[in-house]
């Protein structure tokens, strides 16, 4: 189960990879969304944590890039949002996320959460 | 997870340079050259804060991220404040005790008995110490021996009272037996406690605890949200704590409504963020005056505010913010000089008795989100809707462009629209009706083909299923005898052609508000 996890902010890589990582979750970190779109296509991930806010092209630009590579329409994508609010939520959750994270979160749980997002537990395949 | 959140102390150091750039950009260049950079940072901080376990940074950084250009340099100055704490101790920042003493035996003792994890305990051996400590060091409590090496405690605490960063810390002093009138004399100075030596040491440490915490309390921030005026969330906790009990002990009941004014980012987008916040400052003041003196309405944060219901069930809570709602639908709102409209969601929910705030937000958050899942411009609540069909309206209009363009936006009311071109079909749909009220409103032109919306009005009145159905007629510019005759003809209200929709939809909704 491999995670491609995108965000620009280094504090949030790191806690993300940690708490992915020990509950048995692949990593691979992109800092925007030129770079998650090369990781992408170089090797599909099985699923993404998406930052919402992205200094190139936004999370939802990204997402909707993503989502156009072959094999990836239907890749599970959590995003994490800063302050998305139910508006934004709504709007990610009709264009095919699998579920939004807010930030702040709880990192003892993060893993678990986006395993049940994604609906791939770390260690299945 | 404490190796987390050392690593994320250590990596505050960068994050502290970047802001101490931006804020002296701010005071070089102005606002607009450091607004971006500053907004984020605190971003950033807004995440990852609490995520580390270090809420006061998210909190912080949240104040900061949606601070208005007045208040951008001050709140920007209270998250490096937090953040060279956390950077510094960890997250809680310790209380500060000075203890003023030459005796270094007491020293010993007083500074083993007060110690704890959350003070930070200085001594100072003079006068002169402690002035450099006070100057440099964040303290929260003085404990002052009153014969000094270099001075008289007196002429210190003198000192203290006399300048306005220290006119109110606690002071304790310390003095040994049998000086009675130094004890009268100290309290006139305004010391706040006076321990003889020797003395209990277990009184002391209780004295100092009390004192502590008060000094804590004073020193927090004001209670108000300095953009709405309203409470803001700490304000807000204390009273549901109060209210709760409250309730819980004359077993009254209490709801909780949690608002969010819908689409609001576009109104920043579109007029920037002063117009943003002056439409905060309506959206405050307009829901505080739709709801009764005793509701408490508080600003959560952003563009959300709170409310509290004493001695009101969900049903009535749900009442009363559909009222504002509507209030607040019809307020035209100007920026740049251009009008606008705005609309809020509303979740309404019950207190339980042993609920926390946050319990009690959560549930009412969640009944939030139903609302603007369904559409937003709404409230809902845990108290199952009466079942209400979905209510028809009749158009007769045979301008075919208004007919679709009013249809249209009743139709995303939720509504369901019958429309007839002409009268004859108009009056026949309102025949076929017979005795099931199905209609509950009408919106009829007065110029029909066929047969007239008179004519058309006056079958209406005369029906038994529809007479007392509300009934809008629409009339063009420089018909004022139209008018007239439309309302002695039983009309409920009239629209000048050409009319906003959203004009003639506030008067929909307050005809069937009345009917209800």
């Amino acid at each position: 189960m491999r995670l491609l996890v995108v965000d620009d902010d280094p504090e949030i890589r790191h806690v993300v990879r940690v708490a992915l990582e020990a509950a048995g979750f692949e990593v691979e970190l992109a800092t925007d969304g030129a770079a998650a779109i090369d990781r992408a296509r170089a090797r599909p991930p099985d699923g993404i944590v998406l930052d919402l806010l992205l200094p190139d092209v936004g999370g939802e630009a990204a997402y909707d890039r993503l989502r156009s590579l072959p094999g990836m329409a239907d890749v599970p994508v959590v995003f994490l949002t800063g302050k998305a609010g139910r508006e934004r939520r709504a709007t990610l959750l009709e264009k095919g996320a699998a579920g939004v994270i807010d930030k702040p979160f709880d990192p003892l749980t993060l893993a678990e959460e986006i395993g049940r997002l994604t609906g791939r537990p770390a260690g299945g395949s | 997870m404490d190796e987390l959140k050392s690593w994320y102390r250590e990596q505050l150091a960068a994050r502290i340079d970047a802001l101490e750039a931006a804020e002296e950009a701010l005071r070089a260049n102005g606002i607009a050259e450091a607004r971006g950079t500053i907004q984020r940072i605190a971003h950033s901080l807004r995440g990852s804060g609490a995520t580390y376990g270090f809420p006061r940074i998210t909190e912080s950084a949240a104040e900061l991220e949606d601070a208005s250009d007045p208040d951008l340099s001050a709140r920007l100055s209270d998250l490096l404040q937090v953040l060279r704490d956390v950077h510094r101790h960890g997250e809680t920042t310790p209380l500060g005790v000075l203890l003023i003493d030459d005796d270094p035996e007491v020293d010993r003792i007083l500074s083993h008995h007060l110690a704890s994890e959350s003070r930070e305990i200085h001594v100072a051996r003079t006068a002169k110490e402690a002035e450099q400590i006070l100057a440099n060091e964040e303290i929260d409590l003085v404990v002052l021996d009153l014969v000094l090496p270099d001075t008289d405690g007196r002429n210190l605490l003198m000192r203290l009272r006399e300048r306005p960063s220290t006119a109110s810390l606690p002071v304790i002093v310390l003095s040994v037996k049998g000086t009675a009138l130094a004890k009268s004399e100290c309290f006139a100075l305004g010391a706040d406690e006076f321990f003889e030596k020797p003395f209990d040491a277990d009184t002391f440490a209780t004295a100092v605890a009390a004192k502590l915490q008060r000094s804590r309390e004073t020193t927090r921030e004001s209670r108000r949200d300095p953009l709405t005026g309203l409470p803001n969330r700490a304000a807000f906790h204390e009273a549901f704590e109060r209210w709760r009990a409250l309730a819980r002990r004359r077993n009254e009941p209490l709801s909780i409504g949690f608002i969010d004014l819908d689409r609001f980012k576009g109104v920043n987008d579109a007029y920037g963020h002063t117009a943003g916040d002056e439409v905060l400052r309506q959206a405050a003041r307009i829901v505080s005056a739709s709801l009764r003196q005793s509701d408490l309405v508080a600003r959560w944060g952003g563009e959300e505010f709170v409310v509290l219901f004493p001695n009101t069930g969900s049903e009535g809570a749900l009442r009363a913010l559909e009222k504002a709602r509507h209030r607040f639908r019809e307020h035209g709102f100007v920026a740049a000089r251009s009008p606008f409209q705005l609309t809020f969601s509303a979740g309404v929910a019950p207190v339980l008795p042993d609920d926390e705030v946050d319990a009690a937000v959560a549930r009412a958050d969640y009944y939030l989100y139903l609302a603007k899942s369904a559409g937003r411009d709404r409230v809902v609540s845990d108290h199952a809707d009466p079942p209400r069909p979905r209510r028809r309206i009749l158009i007769a209009e045979d301008d075919e462009l208004v007919a679709r363009f009013v249809g249209h936006r009743l139709s995303e009311e939720g509504f369901e629209i019958v429309h007839c071109a002409d009268g004859g079909s108009a009056a026949r749909t309102i025949a076929a009706n017979g005795s099931d009220p199905g209609i509950s409103l009408v919106i009829l032109d007065v110029l029909l083909p066929e047969i007239d919306g008179f004519e058309l009005l006056r079958r209406i009145r005369g029906s038994s299923a529809m007479g007392s159905v509300p009934v809008i007629v629409l009339t063009v510019m420089g018909s004022e005898e139209d008018i007239v005759r439309g309302l002695s003809l039983g009309a409920d209200d009239y629209v000048v052609k050409p009319f906003s929709p959203t004009e003639l939809l506030a008067r929909v909704h307050r005809l069937l508000e009345k009917r209800r």
